[in-house]
């Protein structure tokens, strides 16, 4: 046990507390102070990484019992995906701050308190073990988006942020549903509300035919996690949320918060219903599938850049989900690799949008053309981040999608072939995207004077474009950090 | 001696709450000396709880064990909501000594073991709710109190029907330890109280009454209403309802149970449904309780037992205290804009009074049963129970229609962080000390409650 973790794991947390003091007048101090806390959060991360004795196993960091909540026992363990996504978490909230160095608001404090208060309940769901414990982070991941979206949203931002609030809280309240049954459950066989990983597997739900314990928790627990992935058809929230969000929501929404859907999957559905992953595979597969080509063509037909982006984002994520329920250890290595690049990836096109916006205050792909000769250094980093969305070789997104594929294949070969067809399909719309902002000649005037990025707005792409190509030509650098969880992800053993 | 001390204490209640209504009389100085004498009331009333842990009148009436917790918490709510009414004007002096009667009529209820001192204890609460409505000087409540006052008399009648049943039934009007020689009798007896049960809670389809009266009293009495009627009358009729179902026939416990689990997921859905598309913000809260009034009805169902009873208590409690903060916020924000009732009086609150604000987002949520709350502390407590005792399709409906409640918890956080210029340039609204003590004593309740609630429950 870890004697500092809860001082570690405070951090993100008392830092954003700290910006309720600090002076409303002095924005350079209260920026400052938020880059020096995303340096000390990504620092303590990767520390937390480093001191793991087995990455392939889960530690336990921290444990307490709470007599007074139920005897429940809170706990909190890391292995390697948990450190991973600990650090890209970490890393956004980094890339958050840099990017929005120039927000203008005289709402900063509140700004910085809700962006560091979502980094720390995203924390608390990685690290929590018992499943009570995760569900109130999961649940506390809520608040500050949907104040974060509601306040310095656009336009629609409270349609925006009601949608996104409803839609991911009916989730969270069907797997509250399975949390109680399953308490009820607990308490009969040991006497104690206690749901721990243990008490979990202890339960034993069995598995007959649709209307069984199992059958019924594994759906409950599978929405709520589809609708936060998003899964086609419950990704409707996400278009509206991503137009509409601030450029800080739209990077940790598509950079970490659809991850941790997937990450519900791995930690509390496919080690605990194993009848019920192999008997609706299938159906998650094609969900999968639907979700990668109707993302790919509603993206391909938008006019607006961050719709675009959005869409692009169900579809990438479908890969995602097919590649964890294949339960094939290729696959689930595959998608959870695609879960880092796409972090990577679309959190890079989001800032590079939102480097648009502030130039030019449209986000309607008609309005700009063009734009690389004005804006070379953009236009440079900007493509080597669609190309790493778009799956070219040598990026991250193409390792990704490529071991999902194959892995797939093994499983169901139709499949494979649809979700295949989002291969071919994603340079056609990111390469529209691409060509309709940065190619061709400047057909509106207001293009002509744009300005080029400052070294500080580079900094963030750079960093994404130079992890891009690094993932794509060195992936050992991510997979070896979860590696050894992988047979804990496919209980078949496929 | 211990029997005269409570009829002593009951007596020097009623004396002071007299003698307060009489001060009232008095030109200048009438309010203060009646808000003072209702205040020392209350108190002496309070101190004399902790005198002992049984208080018995014959064998009418017995206090002991959990009512005793029940009426200390109710006790020291009714001081706290003569403090909040103050005595700034005479309308809420007058409404604390028409509480002062309510509650007593709760004591009455409360420890009732025979059906006249309950009926007798239930209508005195009617009465007194009766004229609170009446006397809110809005524009629609005497025809509210009358539509309430009519609806109530006839479920009086039916009541005193179900009396009369349970005569016949069991050959006395005795509560506890009554032989059924009748089961029949008994089991329309039971019926006819679960009918009751529902109008006094306003389950559905048994809540016409209750959005009329809700959006035609004022926000300070609608308060009070919460945390005497609601509390007093939910688990006195739960914990009846318990106890007679024991001695019913298991053919017709089955039947009862059902009707009760219908009438539960009933309310829970048309609660949730009709507060979402209502546009006043007491009309929300009007239908909010239906549904709320769904998930405690679901505890008829459950067996007795010392913990759930206790769960019962803190769920009444909780939820009647976080809907009393939900209101004297609103309260304070309808002031400032003409006692509109409006759902545009909290936008941009956020901006006028940050501390308000919080304080609204966190009750709601807590109504809304986010984690770290008395309300989600409530719910997964509630829920798992409903689930161990085999309830698992109502549970599961009444889960369901939660989700729909969320939607009109979240829009009040929605509004109040929703910027308007116009709204930006009203005053900041200030808070009085005694309101702030009252917010601050319920926030502090609801995370107490939310991370421990095993302290007031005693469970492991």
């Amino acid at each position: 046990m870890d004697q500092l973790f809860l001082i570690k794991f405070l951090i993100p947390l008392l830092w954003a507390i700290g910006f309720t003091f600090a002076p409303k007048q002095n924005e350079k101090a209260i920026k400052l102070y938020a880059l020096i806390g995303a340096f000390v959060c990504l620092a303590y991360s990767v520390k937390m990484y480093f001191d793991l004795p087995n990455p392939g196993l889960l530690t336990e960091l921290f444990k307490f019992n709470m007599p007074l909540f139920f005897n429940m026992t809170y706990t909190f363990a890391m292995d390697g995906l948990s450190a991973l996504l600990l650090i890209l978490n970490s890393f956004l909230l980094l890339m958050v701050v840099i990017a929005t160095w120039d927000i203008k608001t005289d709402k900063l404090r509140l700004y910085y308190f809700l962006i560091f208060a979502l980094v720390w309940a995203v924390s608390g769901s990685l690290l929590a073990t018992s499943l009570y414990g995760f569900y109130i982070f999961w649940e506390a991941m809520l608040i500050p988006l949907f104040i974060l979206v509601g306040v310095f949203g656009g336009e629609n931002r409270r349609y925006a942020s009601f949608k996104f609030f409803m839609m991911t809280a009916a989730g969270s309240i069907l797997m509250l549903a399975s949390m109680c049954y399953m308490s009820a459950m607990a308490y009969k066989l040991n006497g104690s509300y206690d749901l721990t990983y243990d008490v979990i597997k202890s339960l034993n739900l069995h598995y007959d035919g649709f209307w069984s314990p199992q059958s019924l928790i594994f759906w409950a627990f599978s929405i709520a996690f589809f609708l936060k992935v998003p899964v086609f058809p419950f990704h409707s929230w996400l278009p509206d949320a991503h137009v509409e969000a601030p450029t800080a929501g739209s990077i940790l929404l598509a950079g970490i918060l659809l991850k941790l859907g997937i990450y519900g999957f791995l930690r509390f559905v496919i080690p605990f219903y194993p009848q019920a992953v192999d008997a609706y595979r299938d159906i998650v597969l094609y969900l999968g599938a639907i979700g990668v080509i109707y993302g790919a063509l509603t993206a391909w037909v938008q006019k607006d850049i961050k719709k675009l982006v959005a869409f692009s984002s169900i579809s990438h994520m479908g890969y995602i989900v097919m590649g964890v329920f294949s339960q094939n250890s290729f696959a689930v290595k595959g998608a959870i690799f695609q879960m880092v690049a796409h972090g990577i990836s679309t959190p890079g096109l989001f800032i590079g949008v939102h480097y648009l916006y502030t130039r030019r205050h449209t986000k309607k792909l008609d309005q700009f053309g063009g734009i690389a000769k004005v804006m070379p250094r953009f236009a440079i980093l900007f493509f080597l981040i669609t190309a790493g969305s778009m799956a070219v070789p040598m990026t991250c997104g193409f390792v990704g999608e490529f071991m999902i594929t194959a892995g797939v294949y093994e499983i169901n070969k139709i499949v494979a072939i649809l979700a295949a067809t989002g291969i071919i399909l994603s340079p056609i719309y990111l390469l529209k995207m691409y060509h309709l902002t940065a190619l061709g000649e400047i057909t509106h005037e207001e293009n002509k004077s744009l300005k080029d990025l400052s070294l500080l707005e580079a900094t963030p792409m750079i960093v994404l474009s130079v992890l891009t190509i690094l993932l794509g030509l060195y992936p050992k650098i991510v997979t070896t950090m979860y590696e050894g969880t992988i047979n804990f992800f496919t209980h078949s053993g496929l | 001696m211990e029997n005269l001390t409570f009829v002593q204490n009951v007596l020097i209640f009623i004396a002071l709450n007299a003698a307060a209504l009489l001060s009232l009389n008095i030109k200048k100085f009438g309010k203060y000396i009646s808000f003072g004498l209702s205040f020392i009331a209350a108190v002496t009333f309070f101190s004399m709880l902790y005198s002992r842990d049984v208080f018995t009148l014959g064998d009418l009436f017995t206090l002991d064990g959990n009512k005793v917790f029940l009426l200390k918490l109710v006790s020291l709510l009714n001081i706290l909501m003569i403090l909040i009414n103050g005595y700034s004007s005479l309308e809420k002096v007058k409404s604390t000594l028409l509480v002062s009667y309510m509650f007593l009529g709760g004591v009455f209820l409360l420890g009732a073991n025979e059906l006249i001192t309950f009926y007798v204890a239930l209508e005195t609460i009617a009465l007194v709710g009766y004229a609170l409505v009446a006397t809110s000087n809005q524009e629609f409540s005497r025809e509210a109190a009358v539509k309430y006052l009519v609806q109530g008399s006839i479920v009086s009648a039916i009541f005193l029907l179900g009396a009369a049943f349970y005569l016949g039934a069991t050959g006395g009007l005795t509560l506890i330890g009554a032989t059924v020689v009748n089961q029949e009798l008994y089991a329309i007896a039971i019926g006819i109280f679960i009918l009751t049960a529902c109008f006094k809670l306003g389950a559905f389809p048994f809540h016409a009454w209750i959005a009329d009266v809700y959006s035609n009293v004022s926000l300070g009495n609608l308060a009070t209403n919460f945390f005497i009627s609601k509390i007093i009358i939910g688990y006195k009729f739960i914990t009846l309802l318990q106890l007679l179902l024991l001695e019913c026939d298991p053919h017709f416990v089955n039947i009862l149970v059902r009707i009760v689990q219908v009438i539960a997921v009933a309310s829970a859905f048309y609660g949730n449904i009709m507060a979402v598309v209502q546009g006043q913000f007491k009309r929300i809260i009007a239908y909010s309780s239906v549904a709320h009034t769904g998930y405690m009805l679901m505890m008829i169902c459950m067996t007795p037992d010392e913990s759930y009873e206790k769960q019962l208590i803190s769920y009444l409690v909780i939820y009647s205290l976080t809907a009393t903060g939900v209101i004297l916020i609103l309260n304070q924000f309808a002031q400032l804009n003409k006692n509109k009732d409006g759902r545009d009086i909290l936008t941009s609150g956020f901006y006028r009074n940050k501390g308000l604000a919080i304080m609204l987002s966190v009750f709601v949520l807590s109504l809304g049963g986010i984690p770290l709350t008395a309300g989600f502390a409530m719910k997964y407590m509630l829920f798992t129970n409903f689930f161990k005792e085999g309830f698992n399709l109502e549970t599961t409906s009444i889960f369901i229609s939660s989700v729909i409640g969320l939607a009109y918890y979240i829009r009040f956080v929605s509004d109040l962080f929703t910027e308007n210029t116009d709204k930006m340039k009203l005053p900041v609204i200030k808070t009085r000390f005694s309101e702030s003590l009252v917010h601050v004593i319920i926030l502090l309740s609801i995370f107490t409650f939310g991370i421990a609630p095993s302290l007031f429950l005693g469970l492991k």
